[in-house]
């Protein structure tokens, strides 16, 4: 039999979801004794030429924030059976998707001229040719077909693992499709939610109670589990979604609204909440908590800016 | 010089590309790196909220994510004036999770990117000259030996971190971690097993190659006269936190506080590449204010360890080459002094057992937050975060100074060097200055993915090269 | 140029209230301009955010919403309390995301009130106007 032929493949990124995949370990060298690969940046000294014209999988982290990325992500479309988008910047567009936020010119200008320690009095800006940024950040699957993806910042080893894993042996990839708060330690008892309060008062957190209901932001209710929430049971700290919404949901903050607007109704018919326009005062920069992971995927995508 | 046409296929692959100009007569005359990641990181910072930076700006980079994740909570401790009073055990906690990155970050350096280069040597093919290649050259005992030691420094940044990457607990006030006994435990066993002896092999297999092998090419091979930088705790090596002292090159020190890095640090912009270059502005120019970060200036500025081992190792160093020392190639040499001493620096934290597994690790945050520096040693060298925000903690300002980006007047003036060594009219051009080429940078260990505030560590290079009239007249690839 | 200009108003309306209040405007007919196009939903608590954000998305310049009185109205006893409390929220990511909050528009609306009805919808097409077309022009795509 011959093995698959797979490439794996680095756009706008981080590098951590290529970190991560060597810190699959074990799993990995079975893996790698499965496949062809083909291409993997970080580890060997293979070029973009040496992809073949006709692969089996490309597994692609990275969002699309420049032309070359936008070139690439083509070509591999064009030779690609699969493709798996690896990584919640390729999935979702990911945290540098909160650019979007930004025009471009408001990012560069930023960057070359305006920051406190630049010194730039000819107005020196990298050629044309060197920055070519797409018009706004996109996530991988807005760009191309996607087949399958692998969820998280970077996404935990056990996920990685289970969706290649599940191609190779040519069954679906199985990844949970419920919610966090279901692997999360923490007690729940009321589902109710009184008052947005922020992490900076996190000292107050009993380390038991779920921490919605102490009033501290936590994504469970809209994030996918697999993680094992590692953030919450492990790091006593609130979940930030880096998994995404679970399958049926278009918009993983819009979801999460709709869970706080329920938590702090049970709050409020026992007479505990602030009330709706005071609780959504203190819901401080909703988007870039909300729309963390997600804002070039989600329903607005971007900034809506005067023509 | 003319304007260049960069071929718009050769832009596809990702390379960080080497720029090469020759003069009339075809003799090299300038040479630089090119980058082209932009992503806008300080920008898209405005408008959060302070607590939440540590856990955004971490994706700066992949490869070194603790270094941002703490440095950012650095500065929000300083946003909230609580920067002298974060509770022991918080900083204990974060200082184990840095050291936990600079056993891991330096490690993969130095075995998946130099060791092929140095036991392969420079002139072994491309193919074989990388970890696989290193695999049949050391055999894969030791190759395992190298895989738990880093790993253990994983472990330490899980246990601390909750994530090995993007990790989630460092908070302006502390950390929201706690170590279990247990976890101490075994973390120190780690250590002491899986790291500590592993790091004398690999001392000894640095000396061999570095000291031995390559001694002549120590001496001459992209040597440059520059300033160096960075942090020390009365004078000691301080990898978390500190002053920042600078050498000049004739070995006069001084130093500042993080907190005034504007008044001594500017930036300049390229317009061949989307990563800036800094320079000391006491020095008065970017010509003479040219310095460089990351481990050779660290073992240069501090005058001493405060680890036992590393302190030897470090007076060992200096009696062979000196202070401070130029010669390029030593980064090497001097990340794994700093593995040990980050090892070391483990296990005195971990017997700490009353400070390390308290429950006290965040304090109330009660003044007004204003503005504020975090600083601290990325394996890739200093890193700044600045930020200024309103009366909420929603930040309306920031300013982030990688490591890397440091180091790029540097890299350049070794790369002009190679080529104009290299390149001469008339003859022919050889794979050979790329190898070299690949070497000096390499030896910088720089991260594209900080600096420009993109990609992955390893970096594909190309060489283009231009003439007088600024067309391409060779383009030459590798991949690093 | 802004007289030319009809919002498109997406509206969605409570089944038990506001929608039998729009009826009943029709049947009374309280004019109101023909800007809004209704959605019947079980209770304004069954408008998902999503629907919402999905309306603006597709070019909508604004959306309303109407559902039953607080405190006691809604026949799913919380579903206009939790619609509030999402909508509060919406609008300041709304907002953010460079769309006026003004162009969500919440209100209570019974059965009996025909008349508020339509006048709740003149009034909201008067503000549309004045802000103008949405920002987020023929809509982005939505797979
Ligand atoms: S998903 Fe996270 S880890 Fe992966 S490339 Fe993006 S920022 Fe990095
Ligand atoms: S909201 Fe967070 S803390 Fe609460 S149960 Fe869900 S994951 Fe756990
Ligand atoms: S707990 Fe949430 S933020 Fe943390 S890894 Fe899991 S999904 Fe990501
Ligand atoms: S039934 Fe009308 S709002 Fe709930």
């Amino acid at each position: 039999m011959t093995k698959p032929k797979v490439a794996i493949v680095a756009l706008g990124v981080c590098s951590g979801c290529e970190v991560t995949i060597v810190d699959t370990d074990e799993a990995l060298l079975d893996i790698l004794n499965a496949i062809d690969l083909c291409h993997l940046q970080i580890a060997t000294d293979f070029k973009y030429e040496d992809i073949p014209k006709e692969l089996d999988v490309a597994i692609i982290s990275g969002n699309i924030r420049n032309e070359e990325n936008k070139h690439i992500a083509k070509m591999l479309e064009e030779r690609a059976k699969i493709i798996v988008a690896n990584g919640s910047c390729a999935c979702f567009g990911g945290i540098p998707g909160l650019g979007n936020l930004w025009r471009n010119e408001n990012l560069m200008d930023y960057a070359y001229f305006d920051s406190p320690t630049t010194e730039n009095p000819d107005k020196v800006l990298p050629d044309a040719e060197v920055i070519t940024l797409t018009e706004r950040v996109y996530a991988l699957s807005e760009v191309i077909r996607v087949d399958y993806m692998i969820p998280g910042c970077p996404p935990q080893p056990q996920t990685f693992v289970e969706v290649i894993t599940a191609l190779l042996e040519g069954r679906e990839p199985e990844l949970p499709n419920f919610n966090l708060c279901e692997q999360c330690e923490r007690k729940r008892n009321a589902k109710k939610m009184p008052t947005i309060r922020r992490w900076t008062e996190g000292v107050d957190d009993d380390g038991e109670t779920c921490l919605l209901e102490q009033g501290f932001l936590c994504y469970g209710p809209a994030t996918r589990a697999g993680c094992g929430a590692i953030c919450v049971n492990e790091g006593n700290a609130p979940c930030i979604g880096c998994y995404g919404p679970t399958d049926q949901v278009v918009d993983q903050g819009a979801k999460m609204i709709g869970a706080i607007g329920a938590m702090a109704d049970v709050a409020a018919q026992e007479g505990e909440a602030d009330d709706p326009e005071e609780f959504a005062k203190k819901f401080v920069d909703p988007v870039g908590w909300l729309y963390r992971f997600t804002l070039p995927s989600s329903l607005i995508k971007e900034k809506r800016e005067d023509q | 010089m003319k304007k260049i046409t960069i071929n718009p296929v050769t832009r596809v692959e990702g390379h960080m590309r080497v720029e090469v100009f020759l003069d009339e007569d075809g003799s090299v005359k300038d040479a630089h790196t090119s980058t082209v990641e932009f992503r806008g990181y300080e920008k898209f910072c405005v408008g959060r909220r302070v607590e939440e930076m540590p856990r955004i700006v971490s994706t700066i980079c992949g490869t070194c994510p603790v270094s941002h994740h703490l440095a950012s909570a650095k500065a929000g401790d300083a946003v909230y004036g609580v920067e002298d009073e974060i509770p022991l055990t918080a900083y204990k906690l974060r200082e184990l999770m840095h050291m936990g990155q600079i056993i891991h970050s330096h490690l993969i350096h130095f075995y998946v990117l130099a060791a092929p280069d140095l036991v392969l040597g420079p002139d072994a093919a491309p193919a074989t000259r990388n970890i696989l290649g290193l695999v049949d050259a050391v055999g894969v005992d030791f190759v395992k030996e190298v895989i738990r030691a880093r790993a253990t420094g994983q472990e330490l940044v899980a246990a601390t971190g909750a994530k090995r990457l993007h990790q989630s607990t460092a908070v302006p006030g502390g950390i929201t971690a706690v170590l279990s006994e247990e976890k101490r435990r075994e973390l120190l066993e780690k250590v002491k097993s899986d790291v500590l002896p592993f790091m004398e092999k690999s001392i000894q297999l640095a000396q061999e190659l570095l000291f031995d092998k390559y001694a002549d090419l120590i001496d001459t091979f992209g040597v440059v006269e520059t300033s160096h930088m960075g942090l020390v705790n009365n004078g000691y090596l301080d990898l978390y936190h500190g002053i920042v002292r600078v050498m000049k090159p004739d070995g006069e020190i001084y130093e500042f506080e993080a907190r005034d890095y504007q008044n001594e640090i500017a930036e300049i912009v390229h317009n061949f590449s989307s990563m800036k270059s800094q320079y000391l502005k006491r020095m008065g120019s970017p010509e003479k204010g040219i310095y460089r970060v990351n481990a050779l200036p660290r073992i240069n500025v501090c005058d001493e360890i405060n680890t036992e081992r590393a302190n030897e190792l470090l007076k060992e160093f200096r009696n062979k080459f000196g202070r401070p020392t130029q010669q390029t190639l030593l980064y090497h040499y001097c990340r794994l002094i700093e593995v040990m001493h980050a090892a070391e620096k483990a296990v005195e934290i971990l017997e700490d057992k009353e400070t390390i597994t308290s429950t006290k690790n965040r304090i109330k945050l009660e003044k007004t937050p204003s503005e504020g520096v975090g600083v601290i040693e990325a394996p890739r060298g200093t890193l700044f975060h600045h930020y200024k925000t309103d009366e909420n903690g929603i930040v309306r300002e920031a300013n982030i100074i990688v490591a890397t980006s440091q180091n790029q007047l540097a890299w350049n003036e070794g790369v002009k060097q190679v080529a104009k060594q290299f390149i001469k009219p008339g003859e022919e051009i050889s794979q050979g200055v790329l190898n070299r080429i690949e070497m000096i940078i390499r030896a910088y260990d720089p991260c594209n993915s900080c600096a420009t505030h993109t990609l992955p560590g390893k970096m594909p290079l190309e060489l283009v090269i231009y003439d007088s009239n600024g067309e391409v007249v060779e383009t030459l690839r590798r991949n690093i | 140029m802004s007289e030319e200009f009809e919002p498109n108003i997406v509206g969605f309306a409570c089944n038990w209230c506001t929608y039998a209040g729009a009826d009943l405007a029709g049947l009374s007919r309280f004019e109101y301009p023909p800007t809004v196009k209704l959605i019947r939903v079980m209770c304004s608590g069954r408008v998902d955010p999503s629907f919402i954000l999905e309306a603006f998305a597709r070019g909508a310049d604004g959306v309303f919403i109407g559902g039953c009185h607080v405190p006691a109205d809604c026949h799913y006893q919380r579903g206009n309390f939790k619609a509030w409390r999402r909508i509060e929220i919406l609008k300041k990511v709304l907002e953010q995301l460079g769309i006026e909050s003004e162009r969500l528009r919440l209100e209570w609306v019974s059965a009996s009130e025909g008349q508020k009805f339509s006048e709740v919808i003149a009034e909201f097409t008067e503000t549309l106007k004045k802000l103008g077309p949405s920002k987020i022009k023929g809509g982005v795509e939505i797979d």
